[in-house]
This record gives C-alpha cells, sequence and structure tokens, in this order.
C-alpha cells in the first residue's frame, strides 16, 4: 500500500487498522466500498458502452433510411436478392445464443457452475454457426458480383433489379451486417474469455459480474441483428 | 434498490418468465418472417417493424434485466433511443429539404451513371495535366 511506501513507521499499523476493519470478499477491489456500489458502477459503465454502441448502428440505419427513401423501388427488388431462409435461420440460430447466455447467467446465479459452462460452450457454437452461414451469404454475394461502389457487377442472373444505383443497398448491407458480424466476433472472444474463467473457477453465485456484463453486450449483439434482418431482408 | 437487502448478486428471475420470453421471442420472429412474405404492403411492414420493436423491449426488459434493475440503466438505454430519433428527424429534414440540389448536382448519380466510368473520368481530371509534345 502507499501508506506503508510514504511512512514506515506506520506500516505495522495501516493494515491492520484500515484494511481489515471489517472483512470483505476477494474479489472486491478496494477503492469500493461495497460489492453493491461495485456491481452498480459495472452496471453503469456497461450500458454507457452499451449507448454508443446503439449510437454506432444507429448511423448505419439512418443511412438505410435515407437511401430507402431516396430509392424505394431499387430497394425492394435488389432485397429479394437476400435469401431469407439463411437469414431466418441465422436470427433463430443468434436467438438461441442470447437465451442459452441468459441461462448461464441464471445457472451461475443458483450456483450450478457444470451449467454455466455447457450454457456457455452452446452460446460460443452457435455464434460459430452464425458466422459460418454469413460466410455461406457473403460468398454467394461476392461470386454474384453483388457488392458495394464501383465493384458492383450484378448481371442479373438471379432475378433483375429495378431502379438505378442497385450498388447503394449492398453498401448498406455489407456495413450494416460486416460490421455486426465484426460484433459477434469480439462477443465470441468475451464468451470464450468468460468460458476460461468460469471453468477456472473465478465466478460464483456471489460474485459473477464479468459474466453478467458479457450477457448485456451479447443481448444488445441480438437485437440489433433483429432489426438488422427485418430491414434488410424482411423489408427491404 | 430495496434498501433493507444486502445481497450482492443480482434478483433471480423465475425460470417461467424467462421460458415465457423465450418462446415469445422465437413466435413473434417466426410471424414477422411469415407476415413479410405475404406481400401486404405498408400494414405488413408495420406489423414486421411492430414485432421487432417488442422482440428487442422483451430482450432488453427480462434478458437484460432493465425491468429489474435501478431504473438508472432504463434511462440510459431510452436517452440511447431519443438520441436516434433526434439523429434520424434531423437528417431527414435536411434530405427531404434537398430537391433542388440533387436536381441540379447530382443528376448523374440519380440517373445511374456508371460509377467506374465516372471514377476514370475524375481521375483524368485531377491527374496534373501531361508535358505536351515529348
Amino acid at each position: 500500500m502507499n501508506t506503508a511506501v510514504n511512512s514506515p513507521t506506520q506500516e505495522s499499523v495501516a493494515p491492520a487498522s484500515l484494511h481489515h476493519a471489517h472483512s470483505h470478499p476477494p474479489y472486491l477491489a478496494h477503492h469500493f466500498a461495497e460489492p453493491e456500489q461495485q456491481l452498480e458502477a459495472a452496471k453503469m459503465g456497461m450500458w454507457i458502452f452499451l449507448l454508443t454502441e446503439i449510437l454506432l448502428f444507429g448511423g448505419i440505419f439512418c443511412a438505410y433510411v435515407i437511401y430507402r427513401g431516396l430509392n424505394i423501388e431499387m430497394f425492394h427488388s435488389a432485397h429479394k436478392l437476400l435469401s431469407v431462409p439463411l437469414g431466418a435461420t441465422n436470427t433463430f440460430i443468434l436467438m438461441a445464443s442470447t437465451i442459452a447466455m441468459t441461462f448461464a447467467i441464471r445457472a451461475m446465479q443458483i450456483g450450478n457452475r457444470q451449467q454455466t459452462l455447457m450454457l456457455l460452450a452452446f452460446t460460443l457454437v452457435c455464434a460459430a454457426v452464425f458466422l459460418g452461414i454469413k460466410y455461406v451469404e457473403y460468398s454467394h454475394k461476392f461470386h454474384l458480383g453483388l457488392l458495394p461502389g464501383i465493384y458492383y457487377a450484378y448481371d442479373g442472373s438471379e432475378g433483375a433489379i429495378v431502379g438505378k444505383n442497385p450498388h447503394i443497398f449492398f453498401g448498406i448491407y455489407f456495413a450494416m451486417t460486416g460490421i455486426h458480424a465484426l460484433h459477434v466476433i469480439a462477443g465470441m472472444a468475451v464468451i470464450a474469455w468468460m468460458l476460461v474463467r468460469t471453468a477456472k473457477g473465478d465466478f460464483s453465485a456471489e460474485y459473477y459480474t464479468p459474466l453478467e456484463m458479457s450477457g448485456l453486450y451479447w443481448h444488445l449483439v441480438d437485437i440489433i441483428w433483429i432489426f438488422v434482418f427485418t430491414l434488410l431482408y424482411l423489408i427491404g | 434498490m430495496n434498501a433493507s437487502s444486502h445481497k450482492t448478486s443480482s434478483h433471480i428471475v423465475p425460470l417461467k418468465v424467462y421460458l415465457t420470453v423465450s418462446i415469445a421471442l422465437v413466435v413473434l420472429t417466426a410471424l414477422s418472417i411469415v407476415i413479410s412474405q405475404l406481400n401486404w404492403g405498408g400494414f405488413g411492414t408495420a406489423i414486421v417493424l411492430g414485432c421487432a420493436t417488442i422482440n428487442a423491449l422483451l430482450v432488453a426488459g427480462f434478458f437484460m434485466h432493465l425491468r429489474y434493475d435501478n431504473k438508472f440503466f432504463t434511462n440510459v438505454f431510452v436517452v440511447s433511443i431519443i438520441t436516434l430519433g433526434f439523429l434520424l428527424a434531423f437528417v431527414l429534414i435536411d434530405t427531404n429539404s434537398r430537391q433542388g440540389l440533387y436536381e441540379n448536382t447530382m443528376q448523374e448519380i440519380k440517373q445511374g451513371a456508371n460509377l467506374k466510368e465516372v471514377k476514370q473520368r475524375n481521375e483524368a481530371r485531377d491527374k496534373p495535366a501531361q508535358p505536351q509534345g515529348k
């Protein structure tokens, strides 16, 4: 402690009187008075981060609204080239993973570590399958030349696009789904880390804050996908 | 926050609530997919968007514990949505009042110009002039 460095004479007095006047759990950082305060602080930080995430995707949704308004016909005919079965499958897979995450946290709340491990692993597998299906969709778009900007080279082989500048739709499609996919990859890294920490026994029914924060992030990624899927695949 | 409680962990939501919400999410998603394929026009679009919004609220309210937590976190969430609303509203006011601008300067893009040609022409234009008669 700093007090010990500054005044060696107090070394024997300070730790006992300052730090062990009352017992506190090992997960409580020393700058928090009590675990509840620490949890609320963590949640506040997480929610403010989620606010910035909502605004990040909000910018892209805003671009979607503007360009859809300017090119209604083109958007409607271009969205028909997206595969609803693949998109819907991905929606259900991500939903399954977000539900599994909820139950993983609940399992930890009641102290069932084994169940938490299984559900986290399931969440991770779902995220991987999601990205796999995304890869299939992307490679098909690349193959057809359904790409943004000057790379657009579609010959109409799977249905003509009515209207002008269809590359705008695919610019927004790749921006939306691409940034979302990056969030899924980041989420997988976080969930893998939580899996390791749960296996190591870092969490218990009393303390599982990192798990809860990862859950908040993962749920937001799901909420954003619900809107990406609805706007691009269903409405167009 | 319950002042008398010294528990460090959050409220444990009953299993039944989570299961009900999960089933609602799946049903609403399936409903929105089916309705989107029926070509009901604007009415269908409204239902599909409504389903997505209810899904998002269910996830935020139950899975993200907004219903059970300190109301401060709900406020942060609501503030982000309101900010997004302002962004959308002002940008739409802007783009909807640009008719004259588009008609004068954006003619080429509006008519569906070949972007590769435009790019090549612009590059040729922006290149420093070649020395003549070398």
